[in-house]
């Protein structure tokens, strides 16, 4: 990541320094070097933001739904989050962790406003209602050091 | 005001009684029984364990649905989720008799239209159909609702289930029979497709064409509706019912009172709630969601998801409206595991929280709605209060 400069750390780990337009998407777990096809999918704007210990992927879809991208300095992406009135493909978003959004158990009081999953590897939370989504998942283990999950918003 | 009607219970029956539901009770108040109201434009809630026998804080109201013209080719169906959180009527297809087929909305080459509904925790598919819908004794002619589950459009597209974690397209995935949106918009804003070929791809439906919420579309009462719920003990309540009144100050029963109205986001329906000196700008009011939902790290969480505080903790938070209207709500929240265990039967709990998902979100789920009545009003539409959309309680 040659945008990432150690010295910057001295603003704090998340603290935002430049704004760049990059053609990059990638889902959870994957590559920024290898899926800049899924952008296209997306059909929405991008904004790329560089901070300290990580940059920032930024779609915004033409439905109005914020999808954020969180690459760690190894390229590879350790959350994503979405805000907007229209939920994203889950499916791209969550790229290979999928399946384990697919296959998690259901909660013993079902809830149509709220759903978490709290696995090793893989943390989601989705909240919201209709016209008003809101979501984040990342996997623990790919947390860059110096990355808090509160940085993850 | 608050303390003295947390000290004197019958007091809350006695105030709500006189001033129309306009006065604020405490959440975690004693034991008081509100009558339910009445009138043509009224329906009794019920809150119980609900067709999946899962459901906590759950409220329910029975819906007819009729071909449209027709009273008498009709399907009554009970256990439909009253939801401020969604627009619209949607109900499973297999809580409706088989042979029971309402009239499919269709494209202008015919193809029926299907909608793919999002919430939170998972997708549910199926066509878009037109009915006449009555409720309580309010009727509203050719509203465009939701079949879920229909056996005609058995799987949603990939486009559909990948925005889910599932597809709840049976009453036991959906923990109810349907859902009646009466939030504080008509239309739905969700996916909608054609599935020509057995193809499906998404279309921008007209305003017209989408699901509807159907208190907009009754002749009288339509600028929105209150939620009714008495309050409960704190070890929570076994069964519980109350009251969906529709119309606000437009008959005897439904005015505003002294009720403060809190403005939302036209757009999101959002407003913002201040809690441990943070505001969350993201905050709702549901009906939907079976339990108060807030970000507090301090409070642990137990296996079933809920917080399980070593205490019964006395928290407040307060609501601030996009006018800018603000004021403080109380709240307790209980260990949960000691709410099931020591009440096993208990469906409805003023003090059940859970952890939100969202950083800037606060949500005030059905739990804030026991011992209180909460108004909400559609967007554009005019009540004595201003236009909607808002909340007012």
């Amino acid at each position: 990541m040659k945008f990432i400069r150690s010295r910057r750390w001295a603003f704090g780990a998340a603290l935002l320094i430049q704004v760049l337009w990059v053609p990059a998407f990638a889902g959870l777990g994957g590559n920024l070097d290898s899926v800049e096809a899924d952008q296209l999918k997306m059909k929405g704007t991008l904004r790329t933001t560089v901070a300290a210990a990580f940059t920032v992927h930024e779609i915004q879809t033409p439905a109005g739904t914020l999808v954020r991208e969180y690459v760690a300095p190894t390229g590879k992406v350790f959350a994503v989050v979405w805000r907007g009135p229209k939920m994203p493909d889950l499916r791209q978003t969550l790229g290979t962790y999928f399946q384990q959004f697919t296959d998690a158990p259901r909660p013993l009081h079902p809830n149509h406003a709220h759903f978490a999953i709290t696995q090793p590897n893989f943390v989601l939370q989705s909240s919201g209602h209709m016209r008003a989504y809101s979501g984040r998942a990342y996997d623990p283990l790919l947390l860059p050091q110096g990355v808090a999950v509160t940085d993850i918003k | 005001m608050r303390r003295l009607i947390a000290l004197f219970p019958v007091a809350v029956v006695f105030m709500l009684a006189a001033c129309g539901g306009g006065g604020s009770s405490d959440l975690g108040g004693g034991s008081t029984t509100t009558p339910p109201a009445s009138g043509s434009n009224t329906a009794p809630l019920t809150i119980d364990a609900g067709p999946s026998q899962e459901s906590v804080n759950t409220a329910f109201v029975t819906v007819t649905v009729c071909q449209p013209g027709s009273t008498t080719n009709c399907q009554t169906v009970d256990h439909i989720e009253v939801d401020t959180g969604s627009y619209g009527l949607r109900i499973i297809a297999s809580a409706m008799s088989s042979s029971f087929a309402l009239p499919p909305e269709t494209d202008g080459s015919g193809n029926t239209i299907v909608e793919c509904t999002v919430f939170a925790d998972g997708v549910s598919w199926g066509p878009v159909a037109t009915a006449d819908i009555t409720i309580g004794g309010e009727s509203a002619s050719s509203v465009p609702i939701q079949i879920i589950g229909s056996s005609s459009f058995a799987t949603p597209p990939t486009d559909c289930s990948s925005r889910g974690s599932v597809v709840e397209d049976t009453v036991g995935e959906f923990g109810a029979n349907g859902i009646l949106g009466v939030g504080a918009f008509v239309q739905d804003d969700g996916f909608y497709y054609t599935c020509p070929q057995e193809s499906c791809a998404q279309i921008e439906p007209t305003l017209a064409e989408e699901v509807a919420n159907p208190v907009a579309g009754f002749a009288t009462d339509n600028n929105g509706v209150i939620v009714e719920l008495p309050s409960v003990t704190a070890a929570g309540s076994a069964t519980l019912t109350g009251s969906l009144v529709f119309g606000i100050g437009t008959q005897s029963n439904n005015s505003l009172g002294t009720a403060t109205i809190y403005t939302l986001d036209p757009d999101t329906g959002n407003l913002s709630i201040t809690f441990n000196n943070s505001a969350f700008s993201s905050s709702f009011i549901d009906s939907g969601s079976n339990a108060n939902y807030f970000v507090d790290s301090a409070i642990p969480t137990c296996t079933s998801g809920f917080f399980c505080p070593t205490s019964t903790l006395s928290l407040s938070a307060t609501i601030t409206g996009i006018n800018d209207a603000s004021n403080a709500f109380t709240f307790s929240v209980a260990n949960a595991d000691s709410l099931f265990d020591n009440n096993p039967s208990g469906v409805a709990f003023n003090n059940l929280a859970a952890p939100e998902s969202d950083s800037d979100t606060f949500d005030f789920g059905l739990p804030f709605f026991l011992g209180r009545f909460v108004y909400t009003a559609i967007a554009d539409e005019s009540t004595p209060g201003g236009n909607g959309p808002y909340v007012a309680f």
